[in-house]
């Protein structure tokens, strides 16, 4: 194959981005040993251990990247240099908030004790391999949840460096995140100012459940379509259990979940607190009243409705206006180009809001030129 | 505008493919199986670089639970999304008649300043845009 990878777009968007999910990647496990004890690495070792937990289906086209993607003999997300000039340079990004791939799985590992090694390891590699190299990363700390006491001590360990703003959760899960066995992670989270970034996956893999209420699909396209599933169960949990009755200042980031949904699910939850409040007696206000404090939606994979009108209907019922953050999801297969991402008929405050300014806001970024954080 | 010569025949073997510029657009030529296919190095969904993507025959099924996979049917899918295109037409194997990328004639011809014969090795690749 010969001639320019160069991209033929025109790539103006005319702002300063913030990409709110991008995927940085290790090329194998072996990218871990200079963080891990020897215990681990010797595990590894004699075990083969080579994998941790993949998502069920195979991904379609592509093997689930980007192919343009792939650094010569590599791993899509494994070359900063290639992720900094196809990304960052490419589009502008002022800051790419990362969530390392694979490493949300490690909440199906069975075994605990090897998930929070594994788990600080992703963490170190990539604050130094990655949020140090470069001032426009920003990262998501992984946690596994398995022994929440260990994933309060990671918390605590890693969540003040000035440039991790988020603990990382896939939305697969053992049960609902609303629920009190999570606390003990929410108070350290609120205490530390990191929002909690619930990100696409992680529904049928090893320990979880089936990844729908209704046992296994055939088909990556259905797994795929339905994940958005996951993400509805987390969010009526966190808004019935009470969270944020007790947790008044955690955020919670939606990422890669779908949006329009909002608009049914709040609905229905509304009404039915109108007839069933008393089952959930701490809230205060309608669930839907929750959600502009506490929740964010990251936009990829964008919805592509026939009548781009329609989204930009879909998106003004919501409050998208306030409630959603562009993300790339580089360098996956379901990539969003910014200056394709968004519908047309988008007015520009919200466009900017979207694109730049929800994200600046939410993870507390205005004003800090050196690229650190207030928290 | 017109006849663009590309590369000699020797130099697109089955299975390869060139990318070129021409007026400032990206346009790519592919030898698939002896055919020749040349299409514009843009994907109409999002701009992706479409003709790095993979090339492949079209999977297709007459009823639920069937797989065939016609290998007669060039099919380039865009390395960003995956979205199938058919090579000989330009037309997206989903939503045809409003999803397409300009498909351009391919032809192969002696070079136009020879005016002996030259061997079928030595003829060119032209794209006609």
């Amino acid at each position: 194959m010969t001639g320019s990878l160069r991209q033929q777009t025109d790539t103006r968007v005319g702002v300063r981005l913030v990409d709110c999910d991008v995927h940085p990647n290790i090329r194998t496990i072996k990218d871990l040993y200079p963080y891990l004890s020897r215990r681990w690495v010797a595990y590894i070792e004699e075990t083969g251990f080579s994998q941790i937990p993949q998502n069920p289906y195979p991904k379609g086209a592509n093997r689930g990247v980007r192919l343009d993607a792939v650094p010569a003999g590599g791993v899509a997300g494994s070359d900063l240099g290639l992720m900094r000039t196809q990304l960052l340079d490419q589009y502008d990004v002022e800051f790419a908030i990362l969530n390392p791939e694979h490493s949300y799985r490690l909440n199906f590992l069975p075994n605990a004790d090897f998930a929070a090694a594994l788990a600080s390891a992703f963490n170190d590699w990539l604050i130094y391999e990655w949020l140090e190299k470069d001032p426009r990363f920003l990262g998501s700390a992984v946690i596994t949840t398995q022994d929440p006491d260990q994933a309060v001590n990671e918390i605590r360990r890693v969540g003040k460096h000035p440039r991790i703003v988020q603990i990382l959760l896939p939305a697969g899960a053992q049960r609902p995140y609303g629920q009190r066995y999570y606390w003990p992670i929410y108070a350290a989270a609120e205490e530390l100012g990191l929002a909690i970034g619930i990100h696409f996956g992680g529904t049928g893999v090893s320990t979880g459940h089936p990844p729908t209420p209704v046992g296994w699909p055939s088909y990556y396209i259905e797994w795929h379509t339905l994940m958005p599933q996951a993400f509805q169960a987390h969010l009526v949990s966190f808004i019935c259990e009470g969270v944020f009755e007790r947790f008044k200042g955690l955020k919670v980031t939606l990422i890669e979940g779908g949006f329009t949904w909002l608009v049914h699910v709040l609905w229905r939850l509304d009404k039915n607190f109108r007839a069933l409040r008393s089952e959930v007696p701490w809230l205060k206000r309608f669930p839907s009243e929750y959600v502009p404090e506490h929740f964010r939606f990251t936009t990829q994979p964008m919805e592509e409705p026939e009548n781009e009108a329609d989204l930009v209907a879909v998106i003004r019922l919501m409050g998208g206006e306030r409630l959603l953050m562009y993300a790339t999801d580089y360098p996956h297969w379901d990539f969003d180009a910014p200056e394709y991402a968004l519908p047309r008929g988008l007015d520009e405050p919200t466009r900017v809001r979207v694109l730049r300014e929800n994200a600046l806001e939410w993870y507390g970024l205005n004003g800090q030129a050196s690229g650190l954080p207030g928290k | 505008m017109g006849k663009h010569p590309v590369c000699r025949v020797s130099e697109l073997p089955p299975g390869a493919r060139w990318i070129f510029e021409v007026d400032g657009r990206s346009v790519g030529v592919f030898n698939v199986g002896g055919r020749f296919y040349a299409l514009r190095n843009r994907c109409p969904h999002q701009g992706g670089p479409l003709c790095l993507g993979r090339v492949s025959g079209l999977v297709l099924a007459g009823a639920p639970g069937e797989h065939a996979y016609a290998e007669g049917v060039p099919v380039l899918r865009c390395p960003w999304h995956g979205w199938e295109f058919d090579m000989r037409t330009g037309k997206a194997i989903v939503d045809p008649e409003k999803t397409r990328v300009r498909a351009y004639r391919v032809t192969v011809e002696p070079p136009r300043a020879e005016t002996y014969p030259v061997s079928v090795e030595d003829q060119v690749v032209y794209v006609h845009l």
